[in-house]
């Protein structure tokens, strides 16, 4: 059957038959060949030279590479039994050739792993560092959202019978002209110290005396509510806050009128009849002026101006 | 085998092809099984013609690709099964693909060697032509082939050397089997038209 094969214009032309036979070094074929052509052809499929059987030893060792058997032994050569444990990234061992066939002492053995050991094990990729830090961050961030909510709910719950308790810290005493004096008392928690007086049960004297020790006694577990309701209960007496201080002036003066004559409106012996103050300013029992002219005693802790201030803001 | 005649006694033989035979399935199998020796047969068997192939179409790295085509073929070697024609088949794709790799290789990374004088300046042609004239020496006939078009040294070479069929041929190339023939009969035009100018005879005597 003829073939696909194009129309050769020149002398000698191939058939089908003929061409394989060439082609395949087959005898017997009739075709007229030149003889360069044929001899070509044969000169291909000549014996192999010397040099191109020189990569025998490293076909080899690829074969002892990959095709050893399980058990270590190929073609009667013993090989050792436990090879020893290497990283996948450097599993050749480079064994001397002792005893192999073909006298190649020289050749380059490539074992296997050890059985049971994955061939191309990777290392453990290590964390990165950023990845680490994200982590910290997080923990960070979340114990102080966990430190905020405690502390709010302690400020929440403080106080007695279930009040809302006041923050640690004071308004700090702006005007109280004692020359930077804070209040750092703190009244958090702890307004069991002096029930409120009743109203009824206390004279007025009792309430002035009682108003004043919140300035003398600054350090004094009293609370705000106890205070509040005294403040009340004067300005109701006295007219208003801002007389409070003129009415227990009265009161005092009233009670002891010849035994403490120097705690009176208007002039007065300086240094006379007050309560001796407990470090304040102006030295111990130093006189200060109001700006009313009146006399006020030195208060240990607070003047008495913040004493009006505070007076003011509770009665508010 | 004619092979193992040769490397023990010295001699040659008529050719290259076929020179497993009949044992082909018991050497293949040994060879499988973890036989060196056997393995070493198979390879005597190919590697020189797997080599006169690389070196017609690869003549700078005939010898590195044919080592790394052994490296696949042993990889593999435990699942092939076919006869010897089929393990030829699948030697010389094989060589074939990792010279395509090759090429594409350097073309990605050309090198020019410094040293050695321009392929183009070698006046390969008559000197080959001479040479296979005179004594058909198979660098000769080497030389010669590597000046056809490349398909056509391809053909000729798969044909010739390995001693595949044309089917064989045509599926490792991706032709048809009538292609093939096509390319193979013009590549024997061309080298008769090679050989035409010297006008020379045969004188070697070479019985086909």
């Amino acid at each position: 059957m003829p073939d696909s094969l194009l129309p050769i214009l020149g002398p000698a032309s191939y058939g089908e038959r003929d061409l394989d036979a060439l082609l395949s070094g087959e005898a017997g074929y009739h075709v007229v060949v030149p003889a360069p052509v044929a001899a070509a052809l044969a000169a291909l499929r000549a014996a192999p030279a010397p040099d191109e059987l020189d990569g025998e030893a490293a076909a080899r060792a690829a074969f002892r590479l990959f095709m050893l058997p399980e058990d270590g032994v190929a073609d009667g050569a013993p090989v050792p039994a436990t090879l020893p444990q290497v990283p996948a990234l450097f599993n050749r061992e480079a064994v001397a050739g002792a005893g192999r066939p073909g006298g190649q002492g020289s050749t380059i053995v490539l074992p296997r792993a050890a059985p049971g050991g994955p061939r191309h094990a990777r290392p453990r990729r290590p964390v990165p560092w950023h990845g680490r830090w994200q982590v910290m961050t997080a923990a960070c961030g979340a114990a102080a959202a966990a430190i905020i909510c405690v502390a709010a709910l302690a400020g929440a719950f403080s106080g007695p019978g279930g009040q809302q308790g006041r923050s640690g810290q004071r308004p700090s005493p702006q005007a109280s002209g004692t020359g930077g004096h804070r209040v750092t008392s703190s009244v958090l928690g702890t307004a069991t110290a002096r029930p409120t007086p009743s109203p009824s049960a206390v004279s007025p004297e009792a309430l002035c005396r009682q108003y004043m020790d919140f300035f003398t006694h600054p350090e004094s577990p009293a609370s705000w509510t106890a205070e509040k309701a005294v403040v009340q209960q004067l300005s109701g007496l006295a007219g208003g806050w801002p007389r409070i201080i003129g009415y227990c002036a009265g009161q005092f003066g009233a009670v002891a009128h010849g035994s403490n004559p120097g705690f009176q409106g208007g002039a007065r012996a300086p240094g006379a009849g007050y309560p001796q103050g407990r470090g304040g300013l102006g030295g111990a029992g130093a006189p200060r002026l109001g700006r009313a002219g009146q006399a006020f005693p030195a208060a240990g802790a607070r003047s008495l101006s913040a004493g009006l201030l505070r007076a003011g803001r509770t009665a508010r | 085998m004619c092979l193992d005649l040769w490397l023990r006694e010295g001699s040659l033989c008529a050719d290259t092809q076929h020179v497993v035979g009949d044992d082909f399935a018991r050497v293949l199998a040994d060879a499988q099984g973890g036989s060196e020796a056997q393995f070493a047969v198979l390879w005597r068997d190919a590697n020189p013609a797997l080599l006169r192939y690389l070196r017609v179409l690869a003549p700078e790295g005939a010898e590195d690709i044919a080592a790394e085509t052994w490296v696949h073929v042993v990889r593999g070697l435990a699942r092939f099964a076919g006869d010897e024609a089929a393990w030829r088949a699948w030697l010389f794709t094989t060589a074939r693909r990792r010279l395509l790799d090759q090429a594409r290789l350097r073309r990605r990374h050309p090198a020019e060697p410094l040293d050695e004088i321009a392929p183009a300046e070698v006046p390969r042609t008559p000197d080959a032509a001479q040479i296979a004239l005179d004594n058909l020496a198979t660098e000769a006939a080497m030389a010669l082939v590597a000046q056809l078009p490349p398909l056509q040294a391809d053909v000729i070479m798969l044909r010739v050397v390995a001693g595949l069929d044309t089917d064989a041929v045509a599926g490792i190339l991706g032709k048809t089997p009538g292609n093939v023939r096509v390319m193979a009969h013009r590549g024997l035009k061309k080298l008769e038209t090679l050989l035409g100018p010297a006008g020379v005879a045969s004188r070697a005597g070479v019985t086909l």
